[in-house]
């Protein structure tokens, strides 16, 4: 590989990583994407090896895209536009609309340690957000036990909070 | 907020980060690479599922490896781009098949959507032969104007998850969406548009698990937005 291939695939990664950024960024990705895609450029440069390229250029750059992807996320949990404080901006800022969330979501999560593992992080992952391709790639599950495991999962799940006094 | 809105905030909310257990850089890079033994992988699978800021990373390290090895020889390819079904592959065929047939029995009912002469447009709507508990397709139906189309449909009243399909006037299955809880989804940025008929359908999947309940088959023709018409 040489250094104008190398640049190309930096120049790529760096714009993959803001993609990958935006996914959890919220509503400020924008803005923030921006700032991110820059000092994600300059890091993977500072990250290209001196004179001894390694022998798997690609791979060496991979890795370093998972670090700088890493270090970006956690870099978004110190702003105040994301992370907790949007959720809480979700629920339009009301004290009784976050409790209300937190109580609910403190009645989810002992629901969910009720149910059996495999529902149990069917759940979980469904309602972390993720779509069921990826839950199947997570669990190697096929598609017709992932779905099933999270419909059956969200119905027990449903039951319990209605026992709970959760109703709609 | 929907139902299962208000159920993914409140699940965020109570996931709040713990500075124990959270996984270091080097097991990050492990997991994106694919090199976790079994168990320290699923201990780690039920650390993110429980703490909002793992969740965040891991989710941005699925897009990360999702797309790095289009262009990225030396990337891990993930373990499962896609793996439908047996069931899900038979079905387009059966789809497109079942599309060509109706084509074939409806047009002679009438003239078709654009054909000269056409005073009397036929009802787009082409029955399927299940008929019950599904969605409804809303729009587009009949003339549709090129650029913004947008796919809406009143759900199943037992199935709120639906999955949207596009097929065009070969009968070839264009488009599958994502499932979706929404009633409204845009025409996908990566299919082009080009004027001609086309067909969709809503699948809906029922919280049983049970299967999907295919809607009507509505047709529509795409069509050139007219001169007048804004950009």
């Amino acid at each position: 590989m040489n250094e104008e291939d190398f640049v190309q695939l930096v120049r790529q990664y760096s714009r993959l990583i803001r993609s990958a950024v935006a996914r959890v960024a919220g509503p400020s990705a924008d803005r923030i994407c921006d700032d991110v895609e820059q000092k994600v450029l300059i890091a993977l440069w500072q990250a290209m090896p001196g004179e001894q390229m390694p022998d798997h250029p690609s791979s060496y750059i991979y890795r370093a895209a998972v670090r700088e992807t890493l270090r970006s996320v956690r870099g978004l949990e110190h702003t105040s536009e994301v992370g907790m404080e949007a959720d809480r901006a979700d629920l339009s800022a009301l004290p009784d609309a976050i409790v209300e969330a937190k109580e609910l979501g403190g009645a989810i999560r002992t629901s969910l340690s009720e149910i059996g593992a495999d529902r149990r992080r069917a759940v979980s992952a469904h309602l972390a957000g993720y779509d069921v391709k990826e839950i199947m790639a997570m669990f190697d599950w096929p598609y017709h036990k992932a779905r099933n495991l999270i419909a059956r999962g969200m119905a027990d799940l449903r039951r319990k909070l209605d026992a709970r006094g959760y109703r709609d | 907020m929907t139902e299962i809105e208000r159920l993914r905030t409140a699940f965020k909310v109570t996931g709040a980060s713990e500075p124990e257990g959270h996984l270091s850089e080097q097991q990050w890079e492990s997991l994106a690479c694919g090199e976790l033994d079994r168990g320290d992988y699923e201990a780690a699978l039920d650390h993110i599922l429980g703490c909002s800021q793992c969740t965040d990373i891991h989710q941005s390290l699925l897009v990360l490896k999702e797309h790095a090895h289009t262009f990225d020889s030396g990337a891990p390819v993930p373990s499962v781009i896609s793996k439908p079904s047996r069931r899900r592959w038979v079905f387009p065929g059966i789809l497109a098949a079942a599309a060509m047939l109706l084509v074939i029995v409806f047009r002679p009912l009438g003239p078709g959507l654009n054909e000269p002469g056409s005073s009397t447009p036929i009802d787009p709507i082409l029955r399927s032969p299940q008929m019950g508990q599904t969605a409804t397709p809303l729009s587009p139906v009949g003339r549709t104007s090129m650029s913004k189309v947008v796919f809406s449909w009143s759900p199943s009243p037992t199935a709120p998850v639906s999955i949207v399909q596009l097929i065009d006037d070969d009968g070839e299955l264009v488009w599958t969406s994502q499932e979706t809880e929404s009633t409204s989804i845009d025409w996908p940025i990566d299919v082009a548009q080009s004027p001609g008929r086309y067909y969709w359908r809503v699948l809906s999947l029922g919280e049983a698990g049970d299967g999907e309940q295919a809607s009507d088959l509505v047709a529509f023709d795409l069509t050139e937005p007219s001169p007048s018409s804004p950009p």
